[in-house]
């Protein structure tokens, strides 16, 4: 059982020499259930590497606590925590092979050379590394190393494991491979992990968790499909995936259900939690697969551009003076359209998610 | 949504001071130590140079226009900047020269031509001068046999330019091969696909990027040129520099206020160039040097280039065999310039009579090294990974014994370290520290460039594994800065062997040293034991340098 909770975490970062101080990181409280992959995500600067780098102990909260099942650690210094970590830039060791690096943290905890010998084969093992166990770092690919940095750091058995941006300098394909190898191997030794990325598909695909962070700030935070469906703000629809964010206006409320002007048609939607009124301005989001393209759609658009992508075709269109983009996912079932065409936006009614008010 | 106003912390450094007392309690010993030996000698020297003698009468400022007044002294220091700027052009030009040639051009030999092109670097510097004297002194090789020339005059201002041209070329061409090494070929390429000719990209490519590595070097040699002691008293003739005068009003006339004037006149080009060469043109280089060459193809192949630039190669190589060879025939002959027979008396003389100053300067250089390079790493740890309190002092300490010249040095150890409780004149430790103080800055640059290239995440990682920081520093990050320790013990050796311009202040009778003792047969003409000697502290750099590549080079296989 590891619970890591922060709690009213602050971190700033004082000026120097005349430039001004950063708060990075405002009033965080997050907890880390036993065992779950929590992702804090967000652009650069919105202080997610720097809560990691509090929870590791390389950085001091400001002001705030940071338990680990109850026990407060927010002075312990950073080699006494328990905690592993895999690097962006993996940080090996350079002049020592992969069993070295691996034994390296074994080493510290005075185990016997029989001892170690044997964790890091089993983890060599494990990893499918064992061919590899005299190799030096340069003589390994980007996702050799990559398992190295995670063998070495799963072979202390920590209570919790630290991702910064692990994937960022692979290539796409491997990227999502190791991607899922990271979660295999974090869910069958059950380790309670905090993950980094600003790769919103990322996020979603390994997490039970996503957090969203913007200037500091928790944006919003849950599971990643409630998130991408349900995005409390325009930043966070925008961030966890490409969404049509479009200004409408309440016309009437009926039942479930609501009447709004968008884009001079008047459409139905569904009706959010939030009271709203007659002549409300509200932002409808549609995400680009959850509309299509009809010809008695009743939003009349123009094709500006059709980029085929393989899987989906995607139509970027201009509805009055709005953008539109609408994927096509079975592009396979029926001819396409060419730029130039004239064509209607059926936006159904179950998928669009409204936000009160005019901005965020 | 707003926040409450929260407390900034009142004081990281405090913090940093806690985290680390052990490493902080070294870095308070080292800033002390660098006071006492570093910025207290230069400051006693200025302030010497202020102070009235029992004759004079008046106050600061008055005695000092008075003494400004000497012509003595600004015919010295005239003398000391045209040299420095003769020297530093034709170094550069030459260093850019052999440096192009190698780097761009397919010319043949080019092992051989950098092994040769680096040997003045690692010679005393004045060898050269005594292979002047042997070739076109008054009994000269070429002079006297060759030529049949009676009372040639090779003393004066034309030696002395060619000899420290030729000993500081090295100099200016590992700086800018190195800037040229590191420029990526793209650059130069890109160019030439948006149709420029070899000699538009040259012009308005390669030469604007290499700029400030020529500009760096320029100031390096005049820096270099200004501070040099031996090769201006052995062939300078009547051109006096600063630093000979300076050497002569104290030794010769005991007269300390002129020599610690004269000396004090010295630093400030010294300081000057160095200033420029930190705060400008750090600014401007266009090139980071990461100390891997990056893949470099060769366009430049006409012949019409290639060969005039590989002829100049061969030539500079030649001259350098030629003077060198002269040395080591010198050493094998009789008594050179009467009885030109094979003899090995010298070498003999050298290893019997001579042994103790040998053995001197391989005491002070084997304790030296070690001191000056474990210092010079540990510094360059604290100004890139810890930043103490205090720092700027340290910083400011060690930057000002590099740039300021030996015999500032020289002369401000033998004020300060003459007196009780820091009574050292005479001993061993008033030279080893002065070797340290002068070479300690190539450890830190050495040291900080490597820190640098090394991820910090590395020795995060192994924090974060449990290492405590002793472990780190031993298990990764000494390792890691191997490079570094090399550069930093083979600077600090070869000049503590070879160095000339401090110690000659702060020898005795205890304490004599093999490049003093040089000098000392050089002035008897005793040239045959002079070039034996040379010759033994040649081959034993050489081989230390050798010993140092295996010891350290073994188990390199990062990167």
């Amino acid at each position: 059982m590891t619970r890591v909770t922060l709690k009213g975490i602050n971190k700033i970062f004082p000026g120097r020499d005349g430039h001004p101080g950063a708060h990075a990181v405002r009033d965080l409280d997050i907890t880390l259930e036993d065992g779950t992959l929590v992702t804090l995500l967000g652009p650069s600067g919105c202080g997610k590497t720097t809560s990691l780098r509090m929870l590791a102990g390389f950085e001091t909260p400001t002001s705030g606590q940071i338990l680990i099942d109850g026990r407060d650690i927010t002075h312990v210094p950073v080699n006494q925590r328990g905690i592993g970590m895999v690097f962006q830039s993996y940080a090996l060791f350079p002049h020592m092979t992969v069993a070295e690096n691996v034994a390296f943290g074994l080493e510290v905890l005075d185990l016997t050379r029989a001892e170690i010998t044997r964790r890091v084969g089993e983890v060599l093992e494990l990893m499918d590394l064992s061919a590899l166990a005299g190799r030096a770092p340069a003589q390994l690919s980007g996702g050799q190393q990559q398992r190295v940095a995670l063998a070495r750091t799963v072979v202390t058995e920590p209570d919790v494991l630290l991702f910064d941006e692990p994937l960022s300098n692979l290539d796409a394909q491997l990227r999502e491979r190791m991607r899922d190898e990271l979660r295999l191997v974090q869910q069958r030794l059950g380790i309670t992990s905090l993950y980094v990325t600003h790769d919103q598909s990322e996020a979603m695909a390994i997490s039970d968790r996503v957090i969203v962070m913007r200037d500091g700030r928790v944006e919003q935070d849950g599971p990643p499909a409630e998130v991408y469906a349900h995005p409390r703000t325009a930043f966070v629809a925008g961030f966890m995936g490409r969404a049509n964010i479009l200004p409408a206006r309440v016309l009437a409320t009926e039942g479930e259900s609501l009447r709004a002007e968008l884009g001079g048609v008047p459409v139905t939607l569904p009706r959010p939690g939030s009271e709203l009124a007659p002549g409300d301005a509200i932002r409808v989001v549609l995400r680009p697969e959850q509309i299509a393209l009809s010809t008695s759609g009743p939003i009349r658009a123009r094709i500006e551009r059709v980029i085929f992508q393989g899987g989906f075709t995607e139509y970027q269109l201009k509805a009055g003076a709005a953008l539109w983009t609408i994927t096509d996912h079975r592009h396979h079932l029926h001819p396409g359209h060419r730029p130039g065409d004239e064509i209607g936006i059926d936006i159904g009614s179950a998928a669009a998610w409204i936000l009160p008010g005019a901005t965020d | 949504m707003t926040t409450a106003p929260i407390p900034r912390p009142f004081s990281t450094g405090l913090r940093r001071i806690a985290a680390d007392p052990w490493l902080f309690g070294i870095f308070m010993v080292l800033s002390l130590l660098t006071v006492i030996f570093a910025i207290l000698p230069i400051a006693s020297v200025l302030v010497q140079a202020l102070r009235a003698t029992p004759t004079e009468t008046g106050s600061g400022l008055g005695i000092l226009i008075e003494r400004l007044s000497a012509p003595l002294i600004w015919r010295a220091f005239g003398n000391t900047l045209l040299l420095g700027a003769s020297s530093a052009l034709i170094s550069t030009l030459t260093g850019f020269l052999l440096a192009f040639a190698m780097t761009r051009t397919p010319m043949r030999g080019k092992r051989t031509v950098h092994m040769i092109a680096l040997l003045p670097v690692i010679s005393p510097p004045f060898v050269i001068a005594l292979a002047m004297i042997l070739l076109f002194g008054r009994s000269g090789l070429i002079t006297r046999e060759l030529l049949g020339i009676r009372g040639a005059n090779v003393y004066g201002f034309h030696s002395l330019v060619f000899i420290q041209s030729l000993a500081f070329t090295p100099l200016a061409y590992l700086n800018i091969r190195g800037m040229l090494q590191s420029m990526d070929s793209a650059l130069e390429d890109a160019a030439a696909t948006l149709r420029a000719s070899q000699w538009t990209v040259f012009r308005r490519v390669t030469l604007p990027l290499a700029l400030p590595g020529i500009f760096s070097s320029a100031l390096l040699v005049f820096v270099k040129s200004i501070e040099d002691f031996g090769n201006p008293l052995v062939i300078g003739g009547s051109f006096n520099t600063l630093a000979v005068e300076a050497y002569s009003q104290l030794i010769g006339y005991f007269n300390v206020p002129m020599g610690a004037l004269l000396a004090s006149l010295l630093l400030v080009p010294s300081l000057l160039a160095f200033m420029i060469h930190r705060h400008w043109l750090a600014k401007r280089s266009y090139v980071t040097v990461t100390g891997k060459p990056t893949a470099q193809e060769i366009r430049l192949t006409a012949r019409r280039v290639v060969w005039p630039l590989a002829a100049f190669c061969y030539l500079y190589v030649g001259l350098v065999v030629l003077l060198y060879g002269t040395v080591v025939w010198v050493s094998l002959t009789k008594i050179p310039g009467i009885d030109w027979s094979f003899s090995t008396e010298h070498y003999v003389r050298a290893f019997t009579d001579g042994l103790a100053p040998l053995g001197n300067s391989l005491t002070i250089a084997l304790i030296a090294a070690p001191v000056a390079t474990l210092a010079g790493l540990v510094i360059a740890y604290i100004q890139t990974r810890r930043r103490f309190p205090g720092a700027a002092l340290l910083r400011l300490g060690t930057l000002l014994s590099f740039a300021a010249p030996g015999t500032i040095i020289g002369i401000g150890y033998v004020s300060v370290f003459n007196t009780a409780p820091l009574l050292l004149t005479g001993t061993i430790t008033i030279i080893i520290a002065a070797i340290v103080v002068k070479t300690v800055q190539v450890g830190i640059e050495a040291g900080t460039n490597q820190l640098r290239q090394i991820d910090p995440a590395i020795e995060e990682a192994a924090m974060i594994l449990g290492a405590s920081n002793g472990r780190i520093f031993r298990r990764v990050t000494a390792p890691l800065l191997r490079p570094a320790i090399f550069t930093a013990m083979a600077y600090s050796f070869t000049r503590g062997l070879t160095t000339l311009s401090a110690i000659i202040f702060l020898v005795s009778a205890n304490w004599t040293l093999i490049t003093v003792t040089i000098l000392n047969q050089v002035e008897t003409l005793r040239m045959g034991l002079a070039a034996a000697y040379s010759v033994i502290l040649i081959v034993i750099v050489l081989s230390a340098l050798a010993l140092l590549q295996v010891a350290l080079g073994r188990g390199a296989k990062q990167r």
